[in-house]
Formats: structure tokens, sequence, C-alpha cells
């Protein structure tokens, strides 16, 4: 277990740093100085100065590197040129707002794609199997950010009962949660539908049927428990996913979060901030992917002894 | 007489390492075999599965890297990792026929296209017209046969197509690794019968198989497997009549009877274990 | 879905009412993405305020029918349309082919070479999947100039892990394969071991893979255009225009709705395709998905 552990916290750190020296390639690749790249066009010629040494830009490309690491290691990114502050103040505050998103989405994914999928299950091939998994089929064909649009547009703007853009209100988080949510509930009823078939199907519960249990028992004691692991083997990805989605429903809807930060900061090519987000959004991808592994292991008794 | 093929001390062991951890896990599959094969004869090899008997056929056409001791091929130490123009002899001189019915067949490929392609490999192109044919028929098929895919043709054809196949490059040694296994027995005697034909042609045979019956009938000698080693060797028919092994003789009680199988058997290997480990090899 | 069913030629199979649209809506796609532009004229110079933000089936002052209505400088939406399922059409296909070329070879390689070669190659596509592939496509497109070939570079990178992922394992398992085995033994040369044993394996289950990564780049390529880091404004693309489209919400619905529509049917239509595709050409192909 302790070796398991260990070989995940390695790789873990191993995607952290392959993501930064990424990031540290495509500076170099971006066409233009680095510095001006780095700095903004708006940067003085003192700062431009500061910042070769700072970077060590006039040092070999490996050295750079370092430096760029242990840059990116220590949280330092530098000054917004836009908001004239450190970028990883601002991505932390912005963080918060994404993980609210991410939080309230999880909770109405749950809540809508479990009990979904468990009726088409239980309802197999019937109408409302058939009905369910067609319109997963739609939803998982709409694209998020046209979505938001069609939902601003009927709950905003003609029937005027939800806020269209920003957090003024709580009810602001209801409509980018429920755009992101959609695409999720579709993909994680499916499973939980194919889970649940799948033991609905198996000898266990063939014979705890022919021993008399009634059908809600087996649901909740057998069935739930049984298809719900392999359903939270992918909340890593899918979270992941939630972030790629935040991106784009953040734009959409002005939420304050890390993906409008991230957008915004490119369009004004503030690059400091740009760094800041990919760090932390890669931080966050890995960190949830390796507590969700660890945490599998620790529910399912049968990986536990390996 | 040389022998056709000749092995001698062979070790091989499986391994196993993560991306990080180099900590192998060893598995040794073949420990110290030797033992050789003369034209015109078979060579039986029985052993339970895992005994090391794929492995060893495996090992010998150069499928596992990485084996210690000699194989000799008409009395030419054989070198798996020499370049193909001094492996070529070797290549089309020692041919495999695999437990799958026609499984050595490539399954997008026609009969013609896969025939073509291995009497490329052989040797001398003696400029004979009709080689197809005249192989088709070496193993009981006729010429309609060339231009299907092997999707079409039943278990007991595939195997005779795969044997044709391995014919064309006109081999010193046939390795049949459980070549009968996977066929109905009034087909497994039609392939034996063609195995013994090809036998009086003056090919060798190594056959491998876990059943004692079949070798009864085709081997000229039979070697005992057990763990990777060679627990015994001998002439076919003293062996099964009169066996040395304890092992051996609990392996042949075993294979006619499935009703002592289980007891015998875990007798024979409590016996065999212990010593195993202190003395480490047998032959 | 539709009750009736109509047969088709070849035996076994059985189209819905609902399949043999989606069929036609893709054909559609083919057809407007190819031949569309010499079909209608569009120059997104060419702008007409007296026209501006009219509703759809509307009719201009030139006589035309603007079916999806006018944007905000009088241009037709519908026009628009057409031409962004050119870019569409073309930057779906290439980059699924780059990511199917770059992915086989990859996974190939990885299953053939097997050991530690195998193990780096599929950490590393791990590493890739765990991160959803909109979100790689924004970091690259942070730093690199918008262009038609950066966004299928782009593109291709964010799709090729998931083909390597298949070609490895389909590799790995033809690797088992008693003729794989006897063609090694022969002594026959890499690339023709590859060429002939190898790949016809793959052939089928990439084409159904690829008919899925087809409506997820194309979906890809649309948010981008949304987010403004997809092609360069002279070039029309599907998502631009439903984000100029999000300023006039309020008074001009139909801009930023109308094309979406386009986008789901196409996407939803190409998904019941690769269903059809992948029910014709056998689920022995699906299962090595």
């Amino acid at each position: 277990m302790i070796g398991y552990v260990g070989s995940r916290l390695f790789n873990a750190a191993a995607t952290l740093v392959a993501a930064v020296i990424a990031t540290f390639i495509m500076i170099r690749i971006a066409p233009g100085d680095p510095v001006l790249v780095l700095l903004g066009d708006l940067a003085t010629p003192d700062q431009i100065a500061a910042a070769r040494i700072e970077y060590g830009l006039d040092r070999p490309i490996y050295e750079q590197l370092l430096i760029y690491l242990g840059k990116a290691f220590t949280l330092d990114f530098g000054n917004s040129i836009i908001q004239g502050r450190p970028a990883v103040d601002i991505v932390a505050q912005r963080m918060l707002a994404t993980l609210t998103l991410g939080a309230f989405t999880f909770a109405l994914v749950i809540a809508a794609a479990l009990p979904l999928g468990l009726l088409a299950a239980l309802y197999h091939d019937r109408w409302f199997d058939k009905a369910t998994s067609n319109t997963s089929l739609v939803v998982l064909g709409i694209p998020d950010f046209w979505l938001g649009l069609v939902f601003i547009l009927v709950f905003a703007r003609w029937m005027q009962i939800l806020p269209s853009s920003g957090w003024s209100s709580p009810s602001s988080i209801v409509l980018p949660a429920v755009t992101l949510a959609l695409p999720l509930i579709a993909v994680n009823m499916q499973l939980m539908r194919n889970e649940a078939i799948g033991v609905l199907n198996s000898n266990m519960v063939k014979i705890l049927r022919a021993k008399g249990m009634p059908t809600s028992r087996i649901v909740s004691h057998h069935v739930l428990r049984n298809a719900l692991l392999p359903v939270l083997t992918v909340g890593g990805v899918q979270f992941g996913h939630l972030l790629g989605g935040a991106v784009i429903v953040e734009t959409v809807f002005g939420w304050p979060g890390l993906g409008k930060e991230l957008i915004s900061a490119i369009g004004y090519r503030d690059y400091a901030v740009v760094q800041a987000c990919i760090f932390i959004m890669t931080f966050l991808v890995v960190a949830v992917n390796f507590a969700v592994d660890f945490g599998y292991r620790l529910i399912d008794p049968r990986l536990r002894r390996v | 007489m040389t022998a056709a093929l000749e092995i001698e001390r062979l070790n091989f062991a499986y391994s196993s390492s993560g991306l990080i951890s180099s900590g192998a896990v060893a598995l040794k599959a073949l420990d110290n075999v030797s033992l050789s094969v003369e034209p015109g004869r078979v060579l039986g090899i029985v052993g339970e599965s895992g005994s090391g008997k794929s492995t060893l056929l495996r090992t010998i056409v150069g499928l596992n890297r990485g084996y210690s001791g000699t194989i000799r091929y008409r009395g030419q130490t054989v070198d798996h990792a020499a370049g193909n123009a001094r492996m070529a002899p070797f290549r089309a001189g020692v041919q495999m026929i695999f437990q799958d019915p026609g499984g050595s067949l490539n399954p997008f490929r026609t009969i013609r296209q896969t025939l073509t392609a291995a009497l490329a490999r052989a040797p001398s192109a003696a400029p004979e017209r009709d080689r197809l044919g005249v192989l088709l028929e070496q193993v009981g098929m006729n010429a309609s046969a060339l231009d299907r895919r092997p999707c079409e043709f039943s278990g007991g054809q595939l195997q005779r197509l795969a044997i044709a196949r391995a014919l064309a490059c006109d081999p010193t040694v046939f390795l049949c690794d459980e070549p009968t296994s996977a066929l109905d027995v009034s087909i497994q005697a039609q392939i034996l019968d063609l195995f013994a034909k090809l036998k009086n042609d003056g090919r060798a045979f190594i056959f491998v198989t876990h059943n004692l019956g079949v070798l009864g009938q085709i081997a000229d000698t039979i070697a005992v497997m057990f763990r990777g080693r060679v627990v015994e060797v001998g002439p076919a028919r003293r062996l099964i009549a009169e066996p040395k092994e304890a092992y051996t003789a609990a392996l042949i009680a075993a294979s006619p009877r499935l009703k002592h199988r289980g007891v015998l058997l875990e007798n024979a290997r409590a016996r065999l274990v212990p010593r195993a480990s202190a003395t480490g090899s047998v032959l | 879905m539709a009750a009736t069913a109509f047969s088709s030629r070849v035996p076994g199979m059985r189209l819905t009412f609902c399949e043999m649209l989606a069929l036609g809506f893709v054909a559609l796609f083919f057809v407007v993405g190819l031949a569309g532009p010499y079909l209608v004229d569009f120059n997104p110079a060419a702008t007409d305020t007296a026209m501006r933000l009219k509703p759809p089936m509307t009719t201009l002052a030139n006589g035309a029918i603007a079916w999806f209505g006018t944007d905000a400088v009088g241009r037709e939406v519908a026009r628009q349309v057409i031409y962004g399922a050119r870019v569409s059409l073309l930057v779906g296909f290439t980059s699924a082919a780059l990511a199917a070329a770059f992915g086989v070879l990859i996974g190939v390689w990885a299953g053939w070479a097997g050991r530690r070669t195998e193990q780096v190659l599929m950490r590393i596509v791990d590493i890739q999947l765990a991160f959803p592939s909109i979100l790689i496509a924004v970091f690259l497109a942070a730093f690199i100039q918008p262009s038609l070939l950066s966004v299928i570079v782009i593109l291709a990178v964010t799709r090729w892990a998931v083909v390597a992922r298949v070609a490895r394992a389909i590799t790995a398992r033809s690797l088992t394969r008693s003729y794989v085995e006897a063609a090694i033994i022969s002594g026959e040369s890499t690339l023709r071991i590859v060429r002939d044993c190898i790949l016809p394996n793959l052939w089928i289950p990439l084409l159904i893979l690829m008919s899925a990564e087809l409506s997820l780049i194309i979906l890809a390529e649309a948010s981008l255009g949304f987010l403004g880091l997809g092609t360069p404004i002279d070039v029309p693309s599907w998502g631009r225009i439903i984000s100029s489209g999000r300023n006039y919400l309020a008074n001009a619905w139909w801009i930023a709705t109308l094309p979406g529509l386009v986008i789901v049917v196409v996407v939803v239509s190409i998904g019941v395709a690769g269903e059809v595709l992948r029910r014709r050409l056998g689920s022995g192909a699906g299962a090595a998905l």
C-alpha cells in the first residue's frame, strides 16, 4: 500500500512537472521575445531588464528551465500586467468560485444521475430506458456554450426568473451549474444504468430474488453498492471534464472563476495569470485524480490487499 | 548421425518489472533442459500446464529472448540475434505448428498469398510447376482451397493448411505445440497420420502435448517435464510401460483414469518438490 | 425512436427512421461542407446595416429569403453557417486524420516494443487522458497565434491519446495470435508484420472510433471559436457566429441559437451514424473499444 501511494505520488508530481515544462516550451515557441510574452507589450525597459536577470534569460536553456520550475513550484508567476498584483493571488481567489460551482454541479449530477440510471436499469429496454438513452445521446451532442446561451435566453431574458451573469445572488449559480451538470448527468446516468444492469443480471441477485427478497431491498442493499464503485472510479476523469467545461460555462455566464480568468487573461495576453491558471488547474486535476484513486482503494476491499 | 535439433542446458526465466522499480520478479520456466531429436524421429514432451513444455518450443524458435544454453540445428549453433541471412536456414528448417487450428494463417490473406509467401522463404526455390497444388495434395487438400481465406475452413482443414504452410519451407524439424488438442478425436487421428507420413520422409518432430495417449501413438522418445525441468526421458514404449520416476508413473496412472488423478498427482508432486529445491537438476 | 423500421438491402441490417434521418443529415453536412461555398456567395465584408438583425424568414432587399435571419451588420446567418460547415468539416477531418496517424504510430510502437517503452508511452497517454481535451486545447491556444493550421494541430494533439490507447490494446492482442508469432519466427521484417498482420486488425475499430472523434473535434472547434481562440476572424466558424450573437440575445435570439441547433443536429447525427457503422461492421470490432 505504501509503495502504491509512493508510486502514485510520483506520478502526480511527474504530471505537474511535465505541465510546467510544457508551459515553458510553449512560452519559447510563442512568437516574440519571451520576456515580452511574460511581461506583456506594456513593459518598460527597466522591467524587461530586471526580468531578464530574474528569469536567467542570459543563461543556458536548461538553467532557465530550472529557474522556471523553481518559480512555478513556489507559486511565483509574477504580477498581472492588468491588475498589478501577484497572479497567484488573483488565481487563488478565482479558484474558490470554480470549486463552489464544481461542488454544486457534482451535487446535481449525483442527485440526478444515480436515480435516473437506476430507474433505467430497472426498466431495462422499456420506454423510460430508451427515452433516457436517446436523450443522453442528444445532450452529449449539445455544445455547452450554446446550451448556456439558450438557458440565458429562456430563463433570464424571456421568463426573467434567474440572473444571467455574474455572482450577485445565490441563485446566480443555478444556470451555470445546470449547464455544466447536464452532459455529466447523461454520462453518469448511462454508466450507472449499465453497471446496475450488470448487477441485476448477476447470479447473486438471481439467488436473492429466488429467496424472495423484495426488489426494493435488493436495490438498496446490493445493486446500489455494487454499481456505485465503478461509477466512482471515473470521478477523477469527470472532475477534469468539469474543469474543462468550467472554462466555457464560466465565460458564458461571467462566473468569476478560474476558467473565465484564464480566457480573459489569454485575451489580454496577461501571461503571468495564464501560467498561474494553468498551474493551478493542472494541480487540481492531478490532486483530484490522486485522491479518487486513493479513496477508491480504501473503499474497495478487493484492491486493498494489493 | 547428427541430431536435427539439439538443445543443451537451456535456462529461461520470465521476468516482470515495473516502470520505476526494476526489481525483477523472475519465474524460472526452463531449468537446465537438454534434449535432442534425430531426423525421422519424434520426440514427445509431456507435462501438466505450466511445466514449461510450450516455453521450450517458443524459446527454441526465438520468441523468448534472454535464455542461456545452446541450441544446435544440424550441428550448427543457433544465434537468434544474428541477421536474417545467417538465420534463414534455421528459420526455414524449423517450423512451428500451433494449437489453435490454422493459427499460423493470417486471416486477412488468402491461402494462396500465405503459401506463396512461405514458399519464397524455402531455401532452394525448386523450379517445380504447381508447387501450391503439390503442397495442398501432400496435406490432403486440393487447389480449390487456394483463393479462400482461413475463416472459410473447418478446424481440421485449417490444421492441414497450417501444416502445408510449414511444409512449404521444406523443413527438417517440426515443432508441434498441442497440434491436435483443439480437434475432434476422428480428425486428430487424420492429422496424426499426416505427421506419421511426414516423419517417414525423414523429418524430425518435437511434439508437445499433455495427452500421453497421443504420444504413445506417435513418439519414439518421450521426455516428461515438471516445473521447467525434464524429470525423465526415455524410449516411448519403455517409459510408458516401466516409468522410472514416481512423477512419470503418476502422470501415466492419471491419464486414462480421471478418478485417482488428483490424489496421485498431489502425492507425486509433494515427493518431488522438496528434493527439487535441494538438488536443482535431475538430468 | 420511431417504431417503423425499414429493412435495408443488407440482411440483418435494419435502419430505423431516426437512423436514416441521421445518415441523411450527415450526408447533407458533407455536401454542404464540400460544395456549399460554390453554391452560395458570402462576403464577410459585404454589410448592409439597413437589413441588420432581421428575424428568420425575412425577405431581404435583394429578394432573397434570410432563412436564419441576419446578424448585427446585416449579413445572412444561414450563409455564414454554410461557410462555417466547410471549416468544421475541414478541421474535423484533418484533425481526426492527424490524430489517427499519430495515435496509431505511437500505439503500435508501444504495443510492439512492450516492456519499458510501452510503459513510458502509455504513462504519457494516461497523463494526457487525465486532462479534458478542451483544457489542453485552451492551454495550447493561449500561446499560439490563431490560424486554421494551428487549430487543426491543437485539436489533433488533444485527441491522439485515445487512438494510441486503442491501437496499443489491439496491437498487444494481435501479437499473441499464432500467425503473428509465425511471422516473427520466420524472420519477417517488423514493417511487414505490422502492415500485414497488425494494421488489418486495426482498421475497423479505428473507423468506429474516428466517427466518435469527428464529432468531438467538431464540438471542440466550435468551442475554441466561441472562446475566440479558434480560427482567425476571416475564416468563418460556427463557434464564432454563436459568440457574435451573444450580445444580441435580447433582441436577435436567432444569431446565437440557430447555428447552435445546426451543430447539435450534425454532432448527434454523426453519433447515430457511428452507431450504425458499429452495428454493421460487427460487434467484435466494438468490443475492442
